[in-house]
């Protein structure tokens, strides 16, 4: 039960290479439910006490489900992000869950306007970055992926060079326009010497 | 939600963006202006676009929070069950164990708990059963304020883990502070924890870890303390005592006698709720300022007088206003300074003697009282008090035998309590005066002054006897309760005599109150228990059935006669319908009590599987006995007399098989978890070491059997009355292998002794005395008296043919070795 079969793995191909939306759409719960198997066995391996880190977890089930083809660059990428957005979608997922598990308390419910910067721990916050790389993907999917690997995937600048075929520059600066855009999204309010 | 601007704004500001971002910062402003000229509208969004991208934001601080580890951790909790518990995710961690949320469906019902896992796996057995026990005593702590314990256990990893009621609460310093709570405020929640604490101290439990995290306040306002007795429970054996230690403490809320590596006693919580009060009072904790190097924090606890609870308040007020308590120092100065002062002594026989007297001072300030902390007299006064009341300080070896008695007596006291909750609060008082007749009792045990003389468990159990019988005159309910419950605590040791008297005593009270039905019902439960432990069967169901129709409604204490009655009628197997249909009965009362309880139904289903054993329906036994294990082996542990039985009756259905070496290994598991909770010389013990005899004769191992006979016998003679069944029972598998072993004489004499005590029991016909008699003859032929023995044989012929295999087989190798070829030896 916890191996990938086969058949999932060609599809997983397949839908790497092709990048068709709907088959990405359907082999997405394979990489999905692999990324939580390797953070389990990870977590078991640790027995408890270790801080988990995610770069680790997202590499492993890469190479897992790599391992089962030989992959063209190309692929590797569309993998990674696959990867990279399963973890997006847990920690997504779990975030939602401590929200309902507060509703009805004395909570108050938070505008998006009034998120701080100092709240990324916050269920909150992390929903409303999560709609605003949804907002953000209608018009840039390339920079959302590139989120996505940094901050979910745990990557450095040069893998992230390597896997969008870019020099580590470019990169930087199209972190710097990340970090404007989802800045828009969230409208953070950052302080007097922005402030219109 | 979504905060972009539409595409085509999107595209120009994007555009620019990224021209401003291929800048130096310095020349950026210039460029907005220059590029903006003429959409003065976008110049002030793309400033804010610009400032977004120069500093970190929340992208990066994702991924520097918990969040993704959070996340990660939850999806290992949600993949897990421990011992049913299925874990939700995690809500904390620390160094010795990690605290999860779990759910389990419990008869329909979904109940929630915190599930603590602890981090280290208990390795040796006996470190085991340790925690078992101790976690059997958390059980029955029954107080509002205090975190229910649910159930706990050994995971498959060896890892214990204990599942206690979810509070969602705050702790209680933030509490206080985040509703501003005034001084009379947090003297009325301190001394809410106080009590809760109190509690835990009359059942002999010391929490040793109270600290604000372990002292939530829920949403209701109600104080919950968290983790009771958890630090005992896991507490590793004496050799690794530094080693639990040093993960268990820190300076910030450990006692100097903690860090000394003594063990924690009640007035180690004294001094822990010290430091909570100075604490809640002061807004900051008394040795704050060493807190930034641990060993000069750690000295300080252990020699420096802690600071007056007003003198640190000052300080609070000075550094940060905001954060203090709003109260004036001025206030805590005096009577206050002094009690917390008192609390926090160094020299734990110079603090308050107990958590109750910390709390009469604080009610006596709040009242405007004089406090006894004042004076230098009530430091003498507490220190000759304190002698007498260290016992939970348990260290000592005599100590421990002691508080193993006191542990039987409450638990069972706590159970009647538990039972009897819904009905009276004249219960609950006559309870709590039983307990703390208890602890006084026990407290004379001091483990100081037992050095030397050997206190033995039945001497302090005779002053208690003793104590009753003069005293409570005005009182002759509380009498008959405690009449009870010492006579209940002599019946678990096995002394029956004494048992019988005390619970008589309380039986003949209890007929006297026409309203005291349910009180009589349980005494007469416990009576028939005790009579058919001396197999004074018809007594013992004389008993329980008056037990039944005196326990009217109430469904507790119904259950508990229907079970009583159902196993005395199983043992008097001639009417096993009737004792199937009491224990059918129990098991369906069991089930309609409010909240059923699964430990309960297991061993009512127990018993009625002994039936299907007594009945011969072994695969039906055998389905019942798993079932009942499944529950209660994984809950209570092998040690528990509940499963030792079940384990007993499982022996019992492999000899019935003919399955004698798993007979074997399953006596030997019951004798060894027997023998640690009851001792070598208990009756319960030598009869199922007389059962394991058998079985090793039936192996052929008649060495190891007539050694297990003898040493069975001896003990039955000197506990139980002369023509016990028992005895019997063993002089007849004794007889038999004192004859394969060459003793005719002897074996002679074990069963003539055997037969008169059938006697008594059957009628003349009986199979069982036919047995006995076959036995007889096969000692006779070795005397060489052959035509009596042959006359015997054929007398008892009918009885034993009637009788299941392998009886009829026997008796035919009996007739043929006196009709035919005599055996090498008689010739």
């Amino acid at each position: 039960m916890g191996e990938s079969t086969d058949p999932s793995v060609s599809q997983l191909i397949a839908a790497c290479a092709d990048d068709d939306e709907s088959l990405l759409a359907r082999v997405f719960p394979l990489v999905y439910t692999e990324l939580k198997q390797v953070a389990h066995r990870a977590l078991l391996r640790a027995s408890g006490n270790a801080t988990l880190s995610t770069t680790a977890l997202v590499n492993e089930a890469y190479v897992k489900l790599a391992a089962h083809a030989k992959l063209a660059v190309n692929d590797r990428s569309h993998l990674f992000a696959l990867c990279a957005r399963a973890m997006r979608q847990i920690v997504v997922d779990h975030a939602r869950r401590r929200q309902a598990d507060k509703r009805g308390g004395q909570q108050p419910a938070m505008s998006l306007s009034g998120i701080e910067p100092d709240s990324a721990d916050r269920p909150e916050t992390i929903v409303a970055i999560d709609e605003a790389l949804g907002a953000l993907s209608e018009r840039d999917p390339r920079l959302v992926r590139l989120i996505e690997y940094r901050v979910f995937g745990g990557l450095d600048t040069r893998q992230i060079a390597e896997l969008l075929d870019l020099t580590p520059r470019s990169v930087q600066l199209e972190w710097l326009r990340a970090r404007a855009w989802v800045g828009q999204a969230l409208a953070l309010n950052t302080g007097p010497d922005v402030a219109p | 939600m979504n905060r972009l601007p539409d595409s085509e704004r999107w595209q120009w500001l994007d555009a620019a963006l990224r021209a401003m971002l291929e800048l130096d910062p310095a020349e950026r402003e210039r460029a907005i202006a220059a590029r903006c000229a003429d959409h003065p509208e976008l110049a002030a969004e793309l400033r804010r676009l610009v400032g977004y991208a120069d500093q970190a934001g929340p992208l990066e601080r994702i991924g520097q929070s918990a969040s993704l580890a959070d996340a990660l951790d939850a999806i290992s909790a949600r993949a897990g069950t421990i011992g049913g518990w299925r874990l939700l995710h995690r809500i904390g961690a620390g160094g010795m164990a990690e605290v999860f949320l779990a759910e389990r469906d419990n008869e329909g019902v979904t109940q929630r708990a915190a599930l603590k896992l602890m981090a280290r796996g208990l390795g040796s057995a006996e470190l085991r059963a340790r925690f078992l026990r101790e976690r059997n005593i958390l059980a029955r702590l029954s107080d509002a304020r205090i975190a229910r314990y649910f159930d706990g256990g050994i995971a498959d990893d060896g890892h214990p883990w204990l599942a206690m009621e979810y509070v969602d609460g705050r702790p209680i310093d933030r509490y206080c502070h985040e509703e501003n709570l005034t001084l009379r405020k947090r003297l009325d929640v301190f001394r809410e924890v106080c009590g809760a604490v109190a509690h835990a101290h009359r059942h002999l439990i010391v929490h040793r870890d109270i600290k604000p995290s372990n002292v939530l306040v829920s949403r209701d306002g109600q104080v919950k303390l968290l983790d009771f007795g958890i630090a005992k429970a896991l507490a590793a054996d004496d050799e690794d005592a530094t080693h639990t230690r040093s993960r268990l403490l820190t300076p910030h809320n450990a006692s100097p006698e903690q860090l000394r590596g003594e063990p924690a006693s009640t007035v180690t919580d004294v001094f822990l709720l010290g430091l909570l009060l100075f604490e809640l009072l002061a807004g900051r904790r008394p040795y704050a300022q060493f807190e930034s190097d641990p060993f000069l924090h750690e000295q300080a606890v252990r020699e420096q007088d802690p600071p007056a609870p007003s003198a640190a308040l000052a300080d609070s007020l000075r550094l940060n206003r905001a954060s203090a308590p709003p109260i004036a120092p001025a206030e805590l100065r005096g009577d206050l300074d002094v009690i917390v002062l008192a609390a926090l002594r160094k020299d734990p026989a110079a603090r308050y003697s107990s958590v109750e007297r910390l709390d009469e001072d604080i009610a006596a300030w709040i009242e405007g009282r004089p406090v006894a902390a004042r004076g230098d007299r009530v430091g003498y006064r507490l220190r000759k008090w304190l002698g007498r009341h260290r016992l939970a300080a348990v260290g000592a070896s005599a100590a421990l035998l002691v508080a193993g008695v006191y542990t039987i007596l409450l638990v069972r006291q706590n159970r009647l309590v538990a039972e009897q909750r819904d009905h009276a609060t004249v219960a609950a008082a006559q309870a709590a005066a039983v307990k703390d007749f208890l602890l006084d009792l026990f407290s004379e045990a001091d483990p100081s002054k037992a050095l030397g003389e050997k206190l033995s468990v039945g001497a302090v159990l005779e002053k208690g006897s003793a104590r009753i019988a003069d005293g409570f005159a005005g009182q002759p309910r509380v009498r008959a309760e405690m009449l009870h419950t010492i006579g209940a605590a002599y019946h678990a040791l096995g002394n029956h005599t004494r048992a019988r008297e005390l619970v008589g005593k309380a039986v003949e009270l209890r007929r006297q109150w026409p309203d005291a039905g349910v009180e009589l019902s349980r005494s007469l439960s416990e009576l028939a228990a005790i009579e058919r432990d001396d197999s004074h069967l018809d007594e013992s169901i004389a008993l329980a059935r008056e037990a039944v129709q005196r326990a009217g409604t109430d469904v507790h204490t119904r259950a508990l006669a229907l079970n009583a009655l159902g196993v005395g009628l199983l043992m008097r197997d001639q009417e096993l319908g009737a004792a199937r249909q009491a224990l059918d009965e129990a098991l369906i009362v069991y089930r309609t009590w409010p909240t059923p309880d699964p430990i309960r139904i297991a061993i009512a289903q127990g018993n009625r599987a002994a039936i299907d054993l007594s009945d011969g329906k072994l695969d039906a036994a055998e389905t019942g006995l798993a079932a009942a294990l499944d529950v209660l082996a994984p809950r209570l542990g092998d040690i528990h007399p509940e499963v030792t039985a079940l384990l007993y009756n499982l022996a019992r259905l492999e000899e019935r098989r003919g399955k004698f070496a798993e007979a074997e290994t399953h006596f030997n598991r019951v004798l060894g978890a027997e023998t640690q909770v009851l001792g070598a010389e208990h009756p319960d013990v030598a009869i199922d070491r007389t059962r394991l005899a058998y079985v090793q004769g039936e192996r052929g191992n008649y060495e190891q059997a007539e050694r297990n006979f003898a040493d069975a016998l001896a003990i039955l003679r000197a506990k139980l009355p002369a023509d016990h069944k028992r005895i019997a029972e063993n002089q007849m598998g004794y007889a038999e292998a004192l004859l394969e072993r060459g003793q005719a004489k002897t074996s002679e004499a074990h069963i003539d002794e055997a037969i008169q005590i059938l006697a008594k029991h059957f009628k003349d016909d009986d199979w069982r005395l036919a047995e006995a008699r076959r036995i007889q003859a096969r000692a006779w032929l070795r005397l060489d008296r052959r035509e009596a023995a042959l006359a015997l044989l054929q007398k008892i012929g009918p009885a034993l043919r009637a009788q299941p295999p392998p009886i009829p087989a026997r008796y035919e190798a009996a007739l043929a070795e006196a009709q035919g070829v005599p055996p090498a030896a008689g010739h």
